[in-house]
């Protein structure tokens, strides 16, 4: 029953986002569109906090190198040739070796080390980012690819500016690699990450190459990221250096606390009240950035497992009081 | 060429002088780490707040030595408020929500300050007794204000040295952060001894902030600027080492000393590659605890 | 006979502290072998170099023919040697289930496998289901492991080692703090499934030890006073001084 409830609700969900760029206005899809990029994001933190507890604040990185290779293919691949769908893979490719190196880098590291580590190497990234004018026209960044179009098979050419035809572009990868991820949890692979978060010590003396698994998970985490990076540059027609910024790191780290970082849903939901927080609050004062961390400072303090965490006590008093509940 | 090797000495200086502001504010930060496993994103922010307290005093009151003494007094008593407050509400529900509330908090102040002060940097007079450069040797000239920074430092140094070694305070924050529990089961007060690090480290801070304001300027900037090089220092150093703070943070200072002299494009990103290689060879910093 | 596991002059160091100080240990295959000595012998401290949670300052250790020293833990698991903790090292967040499933999704060698659904793999299910049977935890299939008695935690622990299937069992204390009731359990268990196995288990309790031993070891500041049969160690007069006490009358082979 419970099974069947889940499915029928993403259902509605998939039906309600295909259906809503006919009663929204442009700006409207536009910042969905975004929230939507967001939560690909937030699922490939989770992955590596909520499920595994690798505490990282250098996700911008693989972020930023997706965005940054991305763009550079559209560039300088084949010019205005490029295949928009090669550009999404080759930043895809690139999030993935970054995630590659992060995790060989700080294997032995647990904790705030990992955290500061993380840090360290995505900063890293960022200063090159930024100094190395010639390949990512440093401070100013790079733009030029927002006239080109997208050929879809059997259907046509469609403009990037065309917002409504990005929802959907966008709106399709991120079923993809949200339903990937999400299947990466469900793997053998995915309960030794969940069995690491727990005691990763026993897991090493069961026999478990606990390095290599994390290696994997910061891989995939890396790949996700840079797939997100890439249609996030495609969404917005340029790339700069905050892409790669601390702050962006902690961009992720909010929204995913924001909606509980502990859970799958968690991120997602967070990309939704953030964007829409931020958008709402911005519109009347510019202090917007003290309300923001007023009510982050609140909600951990009152509800540190996040909106997912309201929601699932809200379920589990429901489920209870109904009698389906268990323990 | 002359005048590059004549630079040594006084890089040197720099170095040692912006070294030890970064520990003044990176040692309470490292002896809170080492004792409850919370990383106070806030600290740094504490600096700032004594930072423009010492603004504000002078401003007031034109007298830069009023705002030395009661500055730092104000930034321990808001250590304390926050551990007190926030802290010790949150201590039960684990390490990253300790952590995060306290950056939460970091971002709020720093957005207040923005707020009531604006963004630009707001300049603070140094001292009568202390404007202008002394002849350190033939040739090269140093702001005597910058020799008082090391001089305080030195002698809070000391300072910190007689407590640590000397007292009974001191002894119980050393058992405290080698094994809190077993401190605690041997009679010491830990509560007490928390509170008193916070208050402490919190008065450093303070003070760091008061005397660099002269130096950088104040602004609101200095916590992102701060933030990052005590994470560099207490991670190198190893969490809960004051020796290694002390140390790696002298390294940090004159890393970015030398850096920004000598290789300025690339400046920025050595404190992190520094760190990145300590890293790699010790995973749990320099003097770090083994896991 | 040939010996399974064999260690040559192990020290080991902690900074100044000499706390193994020359072993030499022959366990032979199929036997059952305690490890005894009084508090602070350094008996965990052996099963952590045998295990590769610590390196031997010097000396060899071998499992088979195969130098095991300087290996890390998780590949000598996969030679063959499993370990159960002193101190309850289980998942505690975890449901009884999922703890056995843990063990078992690692002896199967799927930990790190990616493509299929951990839900469809029906022999990772049956065998997590027949373990938790044998171990008789079947009841608390669903409990979080944390919140099972101190007895449950106990069988959980030494469990998760055996699940792995080993050819070498390391057991530390496998009884500590357990009722009568629950100790006679645990070494019924403890026969069953190490029944075609070679057991190396450290234990305190002396009627445990001598009930399952074939052969004893004492250890006492790092060295082994002695080695041999339960009848032989009981007369040994060294040991008996630094560990077990003078004897009754009763208890005189």
């Amino acid at each position: 029953m419970k099974q069947n409830l889940k499915y029928a609700s993403i259902l509605l969900v998939v039906l309600l986002a295909i259906l809503l760029p006919l009663v929204m206005s442009k700006f409207q899809i536009y910042l969905v569109t975004q929230v939507i990029i967001y939560s690909i994001l937030g699922v490939s933190y989770y992955l590596l906090l909520g499920h595994t507890g690798l505490l990282s604040f250098g996700h911008a990185a693989f972020f930023g190198v997706g965005a940054y290779a991305a763009a550079l293919s559209l560039l300088h691949i084949a010019g205005p040739d490029t295949p928009i769908l090669l550009a999404i893979l080759v930043g895809a490719l690139a999030g993935m070796l970054c995630g590659l190196l992060f995790g060989l880098i700080v294997l032995r590291l647990t904790k705030i080390y990992l955290a500061f580590a993380t840090l360290a190497l995505s900063q890293m990234i960022w200063a090159v980012a930024w100094k190395w004018r010639d390949l990512t026209g440093g401070d100013d960044g790079l733009t030029g690819w927002a006239a080109r179009t997208v050929s879809m098979p059997l259907i046509g050419q469609f403009a990037l500016t065309n917002v409504t035809f990005s929802y959907y572009f966008v709106f399709f990868f991120a079923v993809l690699s949200i339903a990937l991820s999400w299947h990466f949890t469900k793997t053998p692979l995915g309960n030794t990450l969940a069995g690491i978060k727990v005691n990763s010590h026993r897991m090493g003396f069961l026999g478990v190459n606990v390095n290599k698994a994390k290696l994997m998970v910061f891989t995939f985490s890396g790949l996700i990221a840079g797939l997100s990076g890439a249609l996030f540059i495609l969404m917005k027609k340029m790339v700069s250096p905050h892409f790669l910024d601390m702050s962006t790191s902690f961009d992720v780290l909010i929204i995913s606390v924001i909606g509980g970082y502990a859970s799958f849903m968690g991120p997602i939901i967070g990309a939704f009240i953030y964007v829409y927080l931020v958008e709402y609050l911005s519109s009347f004062t510019e202090r917007w950035q003290l309300l923001v961390g007023a009510f982050f400072v609140l909600l951990l303090l009152f509800y540190p497992k996040g909106v997912a965490g309201i929601i699932g006590n809200a379920l589990r008093k429901v489920s209870f009081v109904s009698g389906k509940g268990k323990r | 060429m002359d005048s590059q090797l004549n630079m040594i000495p006084v890089l040197l200086l720099h170095g040692f002088v912006y070294g030890m502001l970064i520990f003044l504010v990176a040692s309470g930060l490292t002896l809170v780490l080492g004792m409850m496993d919370i990383i106070n994103f806030a600290h740094a922010s504490i600096y700032m707040i004594g930072a423009f307290l010492c603004y504000q005093v002078t401003q007031w009151t034109s007298n830069f030595w009023l705002a030395l003494l009661v500055a730092p007094v104000v930034c321990a008593f808001l250590g304390i408020l926050l551990e007190r407050g926030l802290l010790r509400k949150i201590h039960g529900s684990g390490q990253l929500n300790e952590l995060l509330v306290t950056f939460g908090i970091a971002m709020v102040i720093t957005e207040v300050v923005s707020w009531i002060y604006g963004s630009s940097p707001l300049p603070v007079a140094a001292p009568v007794q202390l404007a202008g450069s002394c002849q350190l040797w033939s040739g090269t000239k140093y702001p005597l204000y910058r020799l008082f920074i090391l001089v305080l430092s030195g002698v809070v140094l000391a300072f910190m040295f007689y407590l640590l070694r000397k007292t009974r305070l001191g002894i119980s924050i050393r058992a405290c952060v080698e094994d809190g529990t077993m401190a605690n089961a041997l009679g010491t007060n830990v509560s007490f001894v928390l509170m008193a690090v916070m208050g402490i480290g919190a008065w450093l801070a303070g003070i760091a902030g008061v005397i660099v304001a002269p130096y950088l300027s104040v602004y609101s900037g200095m916590y992102n600027d701060m933030i990052m090089d005590c994470f560099a220092v207490i991670a190198v150093g190893g969490l809960g080492s004051l020796g290694g703070a002390l140390i790696a943070a002298l390294l940090v200072g004159q890393i970015q000393s030398f850096g920004v002299a000598f290789m300025p494009s690339i400046s920025i990103a050595i404190v992190y590659l520094f760190m990145v290689i300590v890293f790699t060879a010790k995973p749990t910093g320099l003097f770090g605890k083994k896991e | 006979m040939t010996n399974i596991l064999t260690l040559k002059g192990v020290t080991k160091d902690f900074d100044r502290f000499r706390v193994i100080d020359g072993v030499d240990l022959e366990i032979r295959e199929g036997e059952r072998h305690a490890l005894i000595g009084p508090n602070g012998a350094g008996k965990s401290t052996l099963f952590n170099l045998i295990t590769g949670h610590y390196v031997p300052s010097s000396g060899t250790i071998h499992f088979k023919d195969t130098r095991i020293d300087g290996l890390a833990p998780y590949k000598i698991t996969k030679l063959g040697i499993a370990r159960s903790f002193q101190i309850i090292n289980v998942f505690k967040e975890l449901t009884v289930f999922e703890n056995m499933r843990n063990a078992i999704v690692a002896k199967q060698g799927l930990a790190v496998k990616c493509i299929r659904r951990l839900a469809v793999m029906g022999q990772v299910r049956n065998e997590s289901e027949y373990m938790l049977d044998r171990c008789n935890l079947a009841a608390y299939r669903d409990e979080l492991a944390g919140t099972l008695g101190y007895g449950q935690q106990r069988a959980l622990e030494v469990g998760l080692a055996i699940a792995l299937d080993p050819e070498l069992v390391l057991l530390d204390e496998p009884g500590a703090g357990l009722s009568p009731e629950e100790t006679r359990m645990i070494v019924k268990l403890i026969r069953e499934v190490t029944a075609q196995k070679t057991l190396v288990i450290i234990e305190h309790d002396m009627d445990v030890v001598f009930d399952l031993a074939d052969r004893i070891s004492v250890l006492s500041y790092g060295v082994i006073l002695a080695t041999g049969t339960p009848k032989e160690i009981r007369n040994n007069t060294a040991v008996r001084e630094a560990y077990l006490g003078t004897l009754t009358d009763n208890e005189t082979a």
